[in-house]
């Protein structure tokens, strides 16, 4: 099978959950025998709207990537104009996409069996996937925000193909609150392999960290909630005063400019630094609202770590419950409670990260993950081949 | 073990969460005086809460227009006879269009930040009557403390 993959940013530099994601399961399909294309644009930080990456083919990987310029011309600000139909539909003509890469769908898509866009709320997504509805699939990684309940995306997500989703909680969002229950939809998540982390490595590496860390992985971004935790942390610490605790910061972005004491920035580490940087930890934070699967979650519980999450995000509330493999907090008193508990109780935490680490095992192994994608493939091959009208699934 | 069971000793989230909003699960680990008042905001003394209203107040000015004006330095071609005012003024005009720009920018970002500083503001107000609320009930608790203690005398 053929598939074109269509996405705003790829490659080795690029930070971010959906792209990694994506390059994780492309590399996995690759391996089973599908040809596949990524097509995307010259991006590397949706914080700079930027040509950064060169125009032109790549490889990464062995897969070849075909990256065209972006086109920046917002018009509308989402969070301040008044949301009237027209406007809404303005804004997501708006949102950042390529001229050029629309123009290649259309010139090179009879080629491919299925076109495969992520994440829903990409301007290649809105772009691209009108295109050819009939055989475009996307996988979603929804989130609860404002742009999720837009009509351009739910016109947008009922009229294609299929939709893939990460998680019970996404289509739980996707139905419930969306009222969008599409006949071609498949939970797939992502496979993660089982690979130990080498807590002494690290300390080894980085000798003048303190004892016990909290970590937080990822892009440093308003978005991310990042400036909560931060300050829930100085919080923290004005009260608690515990001198072997540290905030460790993984990752890179626009809120790394500070400097606040007991928090260290490593800045973008490659994969086996930040495997052994979570087996050092003592817990994982993820403060995040926006969160379709949360890689890093799962990251820090194959090392058996516990997470402490935003309980504000339904998905990763649905993965803490269902794991038991942390806790979480809405508020301040809630975060210093349970960090409190997982600090005082090492036993506990450690049982809670094994049940973290068992979760990811029994439900986001690789074969069972790919073997989910397989079926979703298939199936939307046999739709698009048919000839069929795409399904009509909004309420 | 089957999906979802717990054994008897097993953490259980839930529970834990339960346990510490009831702030029962701090108990023999920190002290007493972390304790009381938990709901106030920890952390921000008075002056970090004057200077936010501050800020948040002047950037709710309806009068406050961000006025950026062209200054441009004197460079050595500027001293040359008819090309320098020349030169001069193509360098003005270019400096312009960036301006242009620039205050495009800025009445885009205004009423935004006029957005955020309206929602602290409320929020400050809520957090300072939060505070005198809790206040208030702290204060009938010693109240009912000493009545009842003379009752049981």
């Amino acid at each position: 099978m053929r598939i074109a993959w269509i996405l705003p940013r790829y490659g080795p530099l690029v930070l971010g959950g959906a792209e990694a994601h994506a390059r994780a399961v492309i590399n996995q399909l690759v391996v089973r025998g599908y040809t596949i294309e990524v097509w995307t644009t010259c991006l590397r930080s949706l914080s700079y709207l930027r040509n950064e990456l060169p125009i032109g083919i790549d490889r990464v990987d062995g897969v070849t990537v075909r990256r065209f310029p972006i086109d920046t011309n917002f018009q509308i600000n989402l969070w301040t104009d008044p949301l009237t139909p027209g406007n809404q539909y303005l804004w997501a003509r708006m949102s950042p996409h390529s001229t050029q890469l629309c123009d290649h769908i259309v010139r090179h898509a009879a080629e491919f069996d299925l076109l495969l866009f992520m994440p829903y709320s990409a301007g290649t997504t809105y772009h691209g996937a009108q295109l050819f509805p009939r055989k475009s699939v996307i996988w979603t990684c929804l989130h609860d925000e404002v742009q999720a309940y837009l009509q351009p995306t739910r016109d947008l997500l009922a009229g294609v193909c299929g939709l893939v989703l990460n998680c019970q909680a996404e289509q739980d969002f996707l139905e419930h609150s969306l009222g969008i229950r599409h006949p071609n939809t498949a939970i797939v998540g992502m496979g993660f392999e089982m690979t130990p982390g080498d807590a002494a490595a690290f300390r080894h590496a980085f000798p003048n960290l303190p004892q016990q860390l909290v970590t937080y992985a990822g892009r440093w971004e308003l978005g991310k909630n990042l400036h909560v935790l931060i300050q829930y942390y100085r919080w923290y610490q004005n009260r608690r005063s515990n001198e072997q605790l540290g905030l460790l910061l993984l990752g890179e972005g626009p809120l790394g400019q500070h400097d606040y004491p007991g928090v260290y920035k490593l800045g973008f580490v490659d994969d086996a630094t930040k495997r052994n940087a979570m087996a050092a930890s003592a817990v994982l934070c993820q403060p995040s609202l926006a969160e379709s699967l949360s890689i890093v979650l799962m990251e820090a519980w194959v090392q058996g770590v516990p997470a402490l999450v935003n309980e504000r995000c339904a998905v990763l509330l649905d993965h803490v419950r269902r794991s038991n493999g942390g806790l979480y907090f809405a508020d301040y008193s809630d975060f210093e409670g349970a960090l409190d508990y997982l600090l005082a109780h090492p036993q506990h935490a450690h049982q809670m990260g094994q049940n973290g680490q068992a979760y990811v095992a029994r439900e986001y192994n690789i074969p069972t993950v790919i073997g989910r994608m397989e079926q979703v493939l298939h199936r939307s091959q046999q739709i698009a081949g048919n000839g069929l009208p795409p399904p009509r699934g909004s309420e | 073990m089957s999906d979802g069971e717990l054994l008897d000793n097993e953490p259980n989230a839930d529970s834990i969460m339960a346990d510490v909003r009831r702030g029962s699960a701090y108990v023999g680990q920190v002290d007493t005086h972390s304790n009381q008042r938990r709901t106030q905001t920890p952390g921000w003394d008075q002056n970090d809460i004057a200077l936010l209203q501050f800020h948040a107040r002047s950037l709710n000015q309806p009068s406050v227009q961000l006025e950026i004006e062209l200054d441009l330095t004197s460079t050595a071609l500027d001293r040359l006879p008819v090309i320098g005012a020349l030169w001069r003024r193509l360098r003005r005009m270019l400096h312009e269009v960036s301006l242009h720009y620039v205050r495009k920018v800025t009445l885009f970002l205004v009423p935004m930040h006029r957005h955020l500083a309206n929602a602290t503001i409320l929020l400050l107000g809520y957090q300072m009557r939060q505070d005198e609320q809790i206040a208030a009930l702290e204060q009938r608790i010693v109240e009912l403390e000493s009545r009842l203690n003379g009752a049981t005398r």
